[in-house]
């Protein structure tokens, strides 16, 4: 538990050492706020948050494998992965340390979001259980898409093959609804589509609703891609 | 720890093993996911809990004397998008289910590869609904079940497409507790001079009303008395009312029986935009019953914006005539009355309202004051009425015509005395003469009713006006609608479905008489706030790295030298 908190820690002061991670945060958040105040908000003149946590949700399909992209690949690419796996620690704390910190720190940046929903409940009277359930879901999602963004950045040793293979595979599922829009499929395999669609079971929660159902994908989702990770770092242990 | 010792395994072992254990994954995944989907809680957070089941369908299902069957057609391979919707649908007919305890019966059908149902359902009026496929390059025509049908006893409700039924909640309640009813209800609304067509000018009144109870028009004109089977009468309107209609108007609800008033106080010429007060004669029922409601038009800053023409731009502006009754904003100045009509109502508009008022000739009714102003409110009054928007008088501050809140719709309930008490029974009007001048035969005299001058506990709603449910102006308010239906409901049911309509509030609107302060914050303050907090901190802590790194380098050196 010791080895996941010291990598976590280290991982998560990383992230504020990286001009990129500034870059992204800056980038992803003055764009949606700004996006959703001026475009959404006041012109609409209705004290809605659904548009905010449709932005985030979309803008975070694009930051979170731009962040985590460097999270394995770089380490591989300096040649730091096999000493930082010789630490005293096992291989699946180091991959789980390195989650939490992905995981802290986008928290933190939904938590600065945060400041749109404060601001705008001057306007009207805000819907905060609506709200606070709209950050679970999105808190969720952001969890899912850090699991697949290190697991594909310990896939590769380069930073753009694993922000893009992210970046297809998170995108796959956030438009899985409207992909299986395109061709009929058969009852089961339609089920299962929509099923997989992490947009379906966001906007669930987003609504109000905590479903154990929902939860449950999640961390199936989440817990599949962690193991894989674990399981992508055993590779060196090839003959 | 020193370093691992670890077994290298071949590249081949590591694929079959890598394989096997994916595999148990998915396995593993797969169950739980499985399992999860039959044994499942949900935790309804959202504004009125408005997906799961409301408190009032509990109720009527846990009073289902018989078992219902609830048959729902759904076709396997719905598109998606489609099937998002079934799925919802199928949710909460599991609700259904759960909460019937053994009452509700809930199967899901396939009807496509079974000819023989597919022809009976037909007969029924279920039948498959087109809808559009899109394909790599081109859009396909298909058509599938999305229906369901309500079986109590011998009587069905079909509903043939499900997926567009936006109020389903209320559409499936409302339908049980209609075929479960041992007696239907019967709505009416009163016909003569003035009085809309249900078919034109009430049409989205009439369509939802149907839904639910037995609707049909009755005339008092002619001299017989208002039928016994008719449970709320609705008065919408009405240019005048002869002396004999109001007699029948008293005795139907001296029978018990209930009344909705909606009544103009003023004409309103739209196109001329002028005004002048309107006498349709029921003034003096009212006031003896126990409300007063004026000729005069009633503004207030909470309004609804209209769009004038001014040369060649169109612009938005504040129109005070058509005020806007916000139920949330009244609740908030802790004026709004506590009733289940409006507890979970939004905004209830009303172009060119009358003020209406408590006569104090019947102290023994309980009254509800269900519509009201905000505190600033003014009138006009006296018969000079300004409608064009730019030259609305603004408030004077005298007694009567200043600023404050203003009644605008009452319910009364209790029990009322005639207004004919002591009075002789009016006659028929001018023997004869229809409308058209033609003769027409002489009204028989219907006596064999017996005058009744006290009501056992009724109710009656009156509001200053009629406007706002026409098919022009009732989408101009979002529960403009609900109002009138809850109204129905509270009288008929005892608000048994009250808490199924409206659970979901679709406007969040902007507080009125919002400060520069306020908006500037939100519009600037919000969203930027995050973006320089993030600047400042990544600034700051360049900063500190920066010196650190100096004070290590100088360390460093000093251990060198």
């Amino acid at each position: 538990m010791r080895g996941i908190w010291a990598i976590a820690k280290k991982e998560f002061w990383g992230f504020f050492n990286s001009l990129i991670a500034y870059f992204f945060a800056i980038i992803f958040l003055g764009a949606v706020n700004v996006l959703f105040v001026f475009m959404v908000l006041f012109p609409n003149g209705q004290l809605n948050m659904t548009p905010y946590f449709d932005f985030l949700l979309y803008g975070m399909w694009f930051i979170i494998p731009a962040v985590t992209m460097r999270s394995w690949a770089e380490e591989k690419k300096l040649g730091t992965d096999e000493l930082l796996l010789t630490f005293p620690v096992k291989d699946w704390e180091v991959v789980l340390g390195k989650y939490l910190a992905g995981l802290a720190f986008f928290g933190l940046i939904l938590v600065l979001s945060f400041s749109v929903p404060l601001s705008t409940a001057l306007l009207g009277k805000q819907s905060w259980s609506v709200v606070l359930c709209g950050y679970l879901g999105l808190l969720l999602v952001s969890a899912a898409f850090i699991a697949i963004g290190q697991t594909m950045s310990a896939l590769t040793k380069s930073q753009t093959i694993a922000f893009v293979l992210s970046l297809i595979i998170c995108l796959f599922l956030l438009g899985l609804n409207n992909l299986g829009g395109l061709i009929a499929l058969p009852r089961g395999l339609s089920f299962f589509i929509n099923y997989l669609d992490i947009g379906y079971h966001f906007d669930s929660i987003a609504r109000g609703v905590i479903d154990s159902r929902d939860i449950i994908y999640y961390l199936s989702l989440i817990l599949f891609f962690l193991i894989l990770n674990k399981y992508w770092l055993d590779r060196r242990k090839w003959a | 720890m020193g370093i691992k010792q670890q077994k290298k395994f071949s590249k081949r072992e590591y694929h079959l093993y890598s394989l096997a254990l994916l595999i148990i994954l998915l396995g593993w995944i797969g169950i739980v996911n499985y399992l999860s989907d039959k044994f499942f809680f949900r935790l309804d957070f959202s504004p009125n809990q408005a997906y799961t089941l409301s408190q009032s369908t509990k109720q009527i299902l846990k009073d289902l004397k018989e078992p219902v069957l609830i048959q729902a057609y759904f076709t396997n391979d719905l598109p998606p998008v489609i099937k998002d919707q079934v799925n919802q649908v199928v949710d909460l007919l599991e609700e259904y289910r759960i909460y019937g305890k053994g009452k509700v019966r809930v199967e899901i059908i396939d009807p496509t590869n079974k000819p023989e149902l597919r022809e009976e359902l037909e007969g029924r009026g279920i039948m498959p609904v087109p809808f559009q496929v899109r394909g790599a390059s081109e859009l396909s025509l298909r058509e599938g079940f999305m229906a369901l049908e309500i079986q109590y006893l011998d009587k069905r409700q079909p509903f043939p497409n499900v997926v567009s039924m936006p109020d389903f909640e209320y559409s499936i309640s409302s339908a049980i507790l209609k075929i479960s009813g041992e007696k239907p209800v019967t709505i009416a609304l009163l016909s003569g001079e003035g009085m809309p067509d249900p078919n034109r000018d009430l049409k989205s009144l009439r369509e939802i009303v149907e839904k639910q109870y037995q609707f049909k028009t009755v005339s008092a004109d002619e001299g017989g008395p208002i039928p016994e089977d008719v449970n709320v009468l609705l008065v919408i309107g009405p240019n005048r009312v002869s002396e004999r209609e109001k007699y029948e108007l008293d005795q139907y609800l001296m029978k018990g029986g209930k009344i909705v008033f909606l009544l103009d106080g003023t004409e309103v010429a739209e196109e001329y935009l002028v005004a002048f007060p309107r006498e349709d004669g029921l003034d003096d029922l009212l006031e003896s019953y126990g409300v007063k409601r004026n000729h005069d038009l009633v503004m207030d800053v909470v309004n609804e914006r209209v769009a004038t023409r001014q040369g060649s731009f169109q612009m938005v502006q504040d129109y005070p005539l058509w005020v806007k009754v916000n139920i949330p904003l009244l609740k908030e100045l802790g004026i709004a009355e506590k009733h289940q009509i409006i507890n979970q109502l939004d905004s209830v508009v009303l172009p060119w309202p009358s003020s209406v008022e408590i006569s104090g000739k019947n102290p023994e009714v309980k009254s509800y004051e269900l519509l009201k102003t905000s505190p600033k409110s003014w009138t006009q009054a006296g018969g000079q009425f300004v409608l064009e928007p730019s030259r609305l008088p603004k408030p004077i501050p005298i007694e009567g015509m200043g600023e404050k809140v203003r009644g605008l719709a009452y319910l009364l309930e209790g029990k009322f005395k005639s207004f004919y008490l002591g009075k002789e029974k009016p006659q028929l009007e001018k023997n004869g003469e229809d409308k058209t001048g033609e003769k027409k035969p002489e009204p028989a005299e219907q006596e064999n009713t017996a005058r009744v001058d006290q009501s056992p506990e009724t109710s009656l709603l009156v509001v200053g006006n009629s406007r706002f449910i026409k098919e022009d102006y009732a989408n101009i308010g979002n529960s403009n609608l609900n109002f009138v239906l809850n109204t129905i409901d509270w009288m008929t049911l005892g608000g048994k479905l009250i808490g199924v309509r409206a659970r979901v509030s679709t406007e969040h609107p902007f507080d009125q008489n919002l400060t520069f302060t306020k908006v500037l914050f939100a519009r600037i303050t919000g969203p930027l706030l995050a973006p320089i907090a993030i600047v400042i901190f990544g600034l700051v802590r360049m900063q500190i790295r920066r010196r650190q790194k100096k004070a290590g380098s100088r360390a460093g050196k000093g251990a060198g030298q």
